[in-house]
């Protein structure tokens, strides 16, 4: 393997990684899990970190939880989301800059409690505005979260089969986004 | 330069090819390995584009719109296509590149960045990487 050198980030940069992976992983895991742990045995919260590589940079996530084994689609999200870091400038070849660190806080956070411990992990994809959108393509139905660097969230719908199509606004329609994902899997 | 606005140009024909460049983040790649592009490629309300006609009236082939641009693909849509979901299609002659053009309109909302990119055929296959 190649030497790779570490990122160096900015304290902004490290602490949205650091803080989205914290928050959603312990939001996760608090409700469910604990639920099997006795009274006599109280989950401690330990430290955690994992390293992700991209582009020749590498860069560090830490988070605390009960140390339970990782979702499936923890490292794959993860490493969307450090990709989008690494861009270079004019990525798209058509002038655009980088990802906004805000949007992808915003993204990470919105995405805590959406998906269970099998779901898939959806594609990161960078928008030329700066912004980002989650991906999934699967039985037949395209689901796409727009995070976009001016305007709210949302999502669009789209069954290929039956041609239904909707968007709905974010956060107020989060229940049906988590409704739609359940059904992806 | 996103703010300027655009009126559709009668004289690009319906079939007229509209090349867009897609870099690696915007392609995916399905279980058989076919290159999957993402609407996120046909997202700007401005959108960027060479006019097919305009290259090979200078004796360029498509290819050459990805000529300094190594790993990119190449996709095409048509203008017919752009203006059925309510695109204008004008030429926007750039002295860096004088076959640009663009495809203006609202493509955030409604899924029309997807049905753009629906209508989208490769003319150029990004090559997949080992790792990417």
């Amino acid at each position: 393997m190649p030497a790779l050198g570490t990122a160096e980030l900015t304290v902004q940069d490290r602490g949205i990684l650091a803080t989205s992976a914290s928050a959603a992983y312990l939001d996760y895991f608090s409700s469910g899990d604990r639920l099997l742990v006795s009274v006599f045995q109280q989950p401690v919260l330990i430290r955690r970190q994992r390293k992700y590589y991209s582009r020749g940079q590498e860069y560090q996530v830490e988070w605390q939880d009960y140390g339970q084994p990782l979702p499936a689609w923890f490292d794959p999200l993860m490493q969307g989301f450090v990709d989008l870091f690494t861009l270079p400038h004019n990525w798209d070849s058509y002038g655009a800059g980088p990802i906004d660190p805000k949007v992808v806080h915003y993204a990470m956070n919105l995405i805590n409690g959406l998906l269970g411990p099998i779901s898939s992990a959806p594609r990161v994809v960078p928008l030329s505005s700066g912004g980002l959108q989650l991906e999934w393509h699967r039985q037949g139905i395209d689901l796409e979260i727009v995070f976009d660097r001016d305007g709210q969230p949302f999502f669009y719908y789209r069954n290929r089969v039956s041609g239904d199509e909707s968007e709905h606004t974010l956060p107020q329609d989060y229940a049906l986004l988590r409704s739609i994902t359940g059904k992806l899997d | 330069m996103p703010g300027r606005v655009f009126e559709d140009d009668p004289n690009i024909p319906a079939d007229e090819r509209l090349l867009r460049r897609i870099p690696r983040p915007w392609v995916d790649w399905d279980e058989h390995g076919n290159a999957i592009i993402s609407s996120a490629a046909f997202k700007d309300e401005e959108l960027s584009i060479n006019l097919e006609s305009v290259m090979v009236r200078a004796g360029r082939p498509p290819e050459d719109a990805i000529r300094n641009y190594p790993g990119y693909g190449l996709a095409a849509i048509t203008a017919g296509h752009a203006r059925s979901l309510n695109q204008a299609v004008a030429p926007d002659p750039l002295p860096e590149e004088p076959a640009h053009g663009v495809v203006y309109g609202q493509k955030k909302r409604g899924g029309i960045g997807g049905k753009l990119r629906d209508g989208a055929l490769w003319v150029v296959r990004p090559v997949q990487l080992e790792a990417s």
